[in-house]
Formats: C-alpha cells, structure tokens, sequence
C-alpha cells in the first residue's frame, strides 16, 4: 500500500486538545502560586535537601571543608582528653604524697610518745630500786 | 511565525517573565496544539496526552524567567514534550499492533479510502521504535528539517537522516502487509 508525505501529513496533522485545557493549566499554575500545602507531597524523603543542591564543585568543596573541619575537631578532643589524664594523674600522685607526708608525721608523734613512755617507765624502776 | 504573532507572542512572554500570570494562559492557547499533538501521536492516549502537554505547560511555568524569545520558547517546548513522551512511553506498557477501532480517530479526511490510510497509518507508527516513530512525528507534523530534528534530539543529522528513510520503508512494508492480510481474509 503506497502512501505519500502528504499523507502522513495529513495524518499527523495538529489537534487541539479538549475544552478547558488551558483554564486546567492556569488552575494547575494557581495551585503552584498557592504555596507547598497544594502541591503533590514530595516523593523523596531527602527533598529537603533540594534547596541546598549546589553546583557540584562547589559541594566537592564544602564536602572536603567538612571533612578537614571534623578532622581538627577530632585532633583538639584527643588532645584535650589526654591533657585531662596528665592532670587526673599528677592529681592522684599528689594525693598519694600528702597522705604518705600525714603517714610520716604521725609516725614520729608515735615515736616520740613511745620513748616518752619508755623513759617514764625507766625512772619509776629506778626510783623503785632506790627506796629498797 | 508571522510578525504579528510574534510580537503578540513577545509581549505576553516579556509580561509573564516580569510576574505577570496571567499572560500565561495566551502562551497555553498559543501552543497548546503543538504540544498536544506531539504527545498524542507518540502515545497514541488522548488523556496521557493531555496529562502530559498540562506537565510541559506547568514546568514552562516554573522555567518562564530562563525563555528568551519566542523562537527559544517553540524550541524549548517541542524538546520538553519530546523527552517526556519517550520517558512516559518506556513507562507505558509497549502496545502490540491495535485494532483499528482502538485507535485514536484520524484527522478529517474526504473520503473513507482515505480515513482508512490514515487510520493504517497511525496503527503502524504505534510499532515504530521510539526515537523512529518521534522523527517521524517531528518531521511531518511540525515539519523540521533533518538539523532541527538532530538538535531537539541531540542524535546526529546523519542518523536522522538514515533513520528516517530507513522508517518510511518500513511503514510501506507494514501497510504492504497489511493489505494483503485483509484480502486474505476477505477471499
């Protein structure tokens, strides 16, 4: 069966749509105006997201700055904690060393108070010794 | 595009670009044709169609402020519809060759021999391959060159070109066969 250009011309000629297709556009251009609230829910759980879509260079870089930025933060945090270390420990050997200074003095209170009886328990004897 | 369409085009296009909407609705009546038509022949379903042509009329919208004359507006619109069709066509189950009485009514012709050509002629552009049967559409109802067709599509104009005579073969050879299945089931 021959056809010719003309015919499928013919056949594939404009139509117009059904009435009221524009006034359905401009309806559909009045929902959008309205605001979010008309319009179709998003279908990504990321949407929010869109508004910060960047061009990709600039995301490579903020990514990148991100990265160096969690990385110092990491390094102070490490530092920080071991500075605190140092100091709980230098704190505790302190405490070990007052405590060790407290031991000795009262040692030698002990000290001294023994002697102190064993002289007195010297000069009753000999007073004793004495009077026989 | 005759003067006074243009400059009628131009001042609506400057007004929605400077907020005013309701110039929009005389680009919808503009092209509303156009768009409807492209759709409609690709996908062979009157309401997927309009669905469709209301999408390329509500993202012009949304994209008004980037048009810069009516020239780039017909181009824009045309390259839109073209990509949504074949994104809604590889979504839409592939039809196998429909009955005649299944498809969209042809354009008004003068006598019945020629509704039946035309009627013959939309059923085989429905088994076309998409890009194949897009050309064709882009060719003969909007009547672009083979450049134009290339550049909507971004394929080469040697491909358009090669495809597009290697289509018009091929819908002979379906209509051919076509013809001879009805006069063996008539004798």
């Amino acid at each position: 069966m021959h056809f010719s250009e003309d015919d499928l011309r013919g056949a594939l000629k404009r139509k117009d749509p059904g009435t009221g297709f524009t006034e359905r556009v401009m309806a559909g251009v009045a929902q959008r105006k309205e605001g979010p609230s008309t319009t179709k829910p998003s279908r990504s759980r990321f949407a929010w997201l869109q508004p910060l879509r960047l061009h990709p260079a600039i995301s490579s870089a903020v990514a990148v700055l991100l990265i160096v930025a969690g990385a110092i933060g990491y390094e102070q945090y490490r530092q920080n904690e071991i500075a605190r270390q140092h100091a709980e420990i230098e704190r505790q050997q302190e405490a070990a060393r007052q405590t060790i200074f407290a031991l000795k003095i009262a040692n030698q209170k002990l000290t001294h108070v023994f002697e102190r009886v064993k002289q007195s328990e010297t000069n009753d004897s000999k007073i004793r010794r004495q009077r026989l | 595009m005759d003067d006074q369409r243009q400059l009628r085009l131009r001042s609506a296009l400057e007004r929605c670009v400077q907020g005013e909407s309701s110039y929009f609705a005389e680009i919808v009546r503009e092209y509303q044709a156009m768009v409807f038509s492209i759709a409609l022949h690709y996908l062979a379903d009157p309401s997927l169609a309009e669905d469709l042509a209301q999408e390329v009329f509500l993202e012009l919208y949304q994209r008004i402020k980037g048009i810069q004359s009516a020239d780039h507006l017909t181009y824009w619109l045309r390259r839109v519809t073209v990509n949504r069709c074949i994104d809604y066509g590889r979504r839409k189950k592939r039809r196998s060759e429909t009955p005649l009485e299944d498809s969209p009514e042809p354009a008004a012709a003068h006598n019945p021999a020629d509704e039946l050509l035309i009627g013959r002629l939309m059923e085989s552009l429905e088994t076309l391959e998409e890009k194949q049967r897009m050309m064709v559409i882009l060719r003969y109802q909007e009547d672009l060159g083979p450049a134009e067709i290339a550049s909507l599509m971004k394929i080469p104009v040697n491909t358009v070109k090669s495809t597009l005579h290697r289509t018009l073969e091929e819908l002979r050879k379906k209509l051919t066969r076509k013809l001879r299945e009805v006069r063996y089931a008539l004798f």
